[in-house]
């Protein structure tokens, strides 16, 4: 018993599939920070709107130092530069903008994203793919092993989403009928896509189904994930719901996830797929 | 010791799992995991609740030194998407305040408000805050905007 939940939780392992995705999400998070990059006066200062939760906000100069400061840490995030320096300053910026701008939006996704951070703080996603294995080992495709729990944490946390936001869809009396989703699309949320979808005046049991089919999917999906039988069918499910809740409703941060989904399978694989395929 | 650290985490990690998944599904948290814990879990797990037949939004008015109120555009203060800007208005993180609290919250952003229409050479001697709130409709998310529709509660 003990053999297995060693292996399954703390076992050392090869970094590459973590690695993978601290790019896909430094990436993603240097995209997120450039929305707010014209409006930093706005948002994060004294001379805008900002109602601060605790800290109060700075000055514009220190403001656009403090998100300057971010970017740096961010690029090195990406690129695995100076990794655990980076990363760390990442995640208490991150805290620091909660403070100040993001409770005004406290979404799931900026949630998943603070503990996905704080989970890559000690995670030694650098340890291949890297400015640092290029300063270390002299190549950037240089590796060392680590332990699988940061992996094991995303990926227990993508699949847990999915299964804690399905079986609160089978409790909760607005998730009944598919009214829900009607609503949604002519709300402020819509899309062209979903008002087009709309205008085309479904009968009302077309949304009903596509409730039930998602009540459905999204449980089996967040434990197929850790069948290897299941597992790419799983993938596949997420991705494209991942996808039509960007296309349909603009809800566009939880595309993070689609890259991670790699954490689902055995690290080990990953490396022998990249070694067979590129020869790393 | 590197061991123990690990499966300390490992522990802390399943109790707020578990203690936000029994929120998300029966409204109870596990005792004895620190709220904060309890809570960030429960927000990672259960998005999108509920929702409204109806739209909402923050209108600013403004009044001018001969007395006259004037909507202010708001345009330029709004930085992001319809979907994200429609959640700002609610002030979510004060929505756990007494009515009073957060009236006075939104009495601080309509002082930072002045501030700004300020420094943009609009002068307002006073600025009050409204919630419009008019029904949905399938014709377009402004279509049912109009007067005899719309629901105005001042904040």
């Amino acid at each position: 018993m003990i053999t297995l939940w060693n292996h399954f939780w703390v076992r050392e392992a090869p970094p590459h599939a973590l690695a993978l995705v601290r790019i896909c999400l430094g990436i993603f998070l240097l995209v997120y920070a450039s929305t707010y990059a014209l409006h930093i006066t706005l948002l994060f200062s004294n001379e805008g709107l900002a109602l601060p939760l605790y800290n109060d906000a700075p000055s514009p100069l220190v403001a656009h130092f403090l998100f300057t400061l971010s970017l740096i840490a961010l690029l090195g995030f990406t690129f695995g530069a100076y990794f655990r320096v980076c990363a760390t300053a990442c995640f208490f910026l991150g805290l620091y903008y909660w403070q100040l701008h993001l409770h005004m939006f406290p979404s799931s996704y900026n949630r998943i994203l603070c503990f996905v951070l704080l989970v890559f703080m000690w995670s030694g996603a650098h340890k291949t793919f890297s400015y640092d294995a290029k300063r270390t080992h002299g190549s950037w495709t240089a590796w060392d092993p680590i332990s699988i729990l940061p992996q094991r944490f995303i990926a227990l946390q993508i699949s847990l989403t999915f299964i804690g936001v399905s079986l609160q869809k089978w409790l909760l009396p607005a998730w009944k009928t598919g009214e829900i989703l009607a609503y949604t699309f002519i709300g402020r949320w819509s899309t062209p896509l979903s008002n087009t979808l709309i205008r085309l005046n479904l009968p009302v049991e077309f949304y009903d189904g596509a409730i039930l089919v998602v009540k459905i999917l999204q449980p089996l999906a967040g434990i197929g994930v850790w069948i290897r039988q299941y597992r790419l069918a799983s993938i596949i499910f997420i991705q494209s719901f991942l996808m039509l809740v960007t296309v349909l409703l603009g809800i566009w941060w939880f595309i993070f996830l689609i890259p991670a989904c790699i954490l689902f399978y055995p690290p080990e694989e990953v490396y022998a797929y990249l070694k067979q395929k590129n020869g790393i | 010791m590197k061991r123990i650290a690990q499966n300390m985490t490992i522990t802390m990690y399943i109790a707020a799992t578990v203690s936000g998944m029994l929120f998300t599904l029966f409204r109870v948290y596990l005792p004895g995991v620190p709220f904060i814990l309890s809570h960030w879990s429960y927000g990672m797990l259960a998005p999108f609740q509920s929702y409204l037949t109806y739209n909402e939004n923050l209108l600013a008015l403004g009044r001018h030194s001969k007395g006259v109120w004037e909507p202010i555009d708001m345009s330029t203060y709004k930085t992001h998407g319809k979907g994200e800007e429609s959640i700002k208005i609610y002030l979510p993180a004060y929505r756990g305040l007494q009515e009073e609290g957060l009236h006075q919250k939104y009495q601080e952003y309509a002082d930072l408000l002045r501030k700004r229409e300020e420094e943009h050479g609009r002068l307002w001697d006073e600025i009050i805050l409204e919630m419009h709130r008019w029904p949905r409709s399938p014709a377009g998310y402004e279509y049912l905007r109009v007067p005899v529709l719309t629901e105005i509660t001042p904040l």
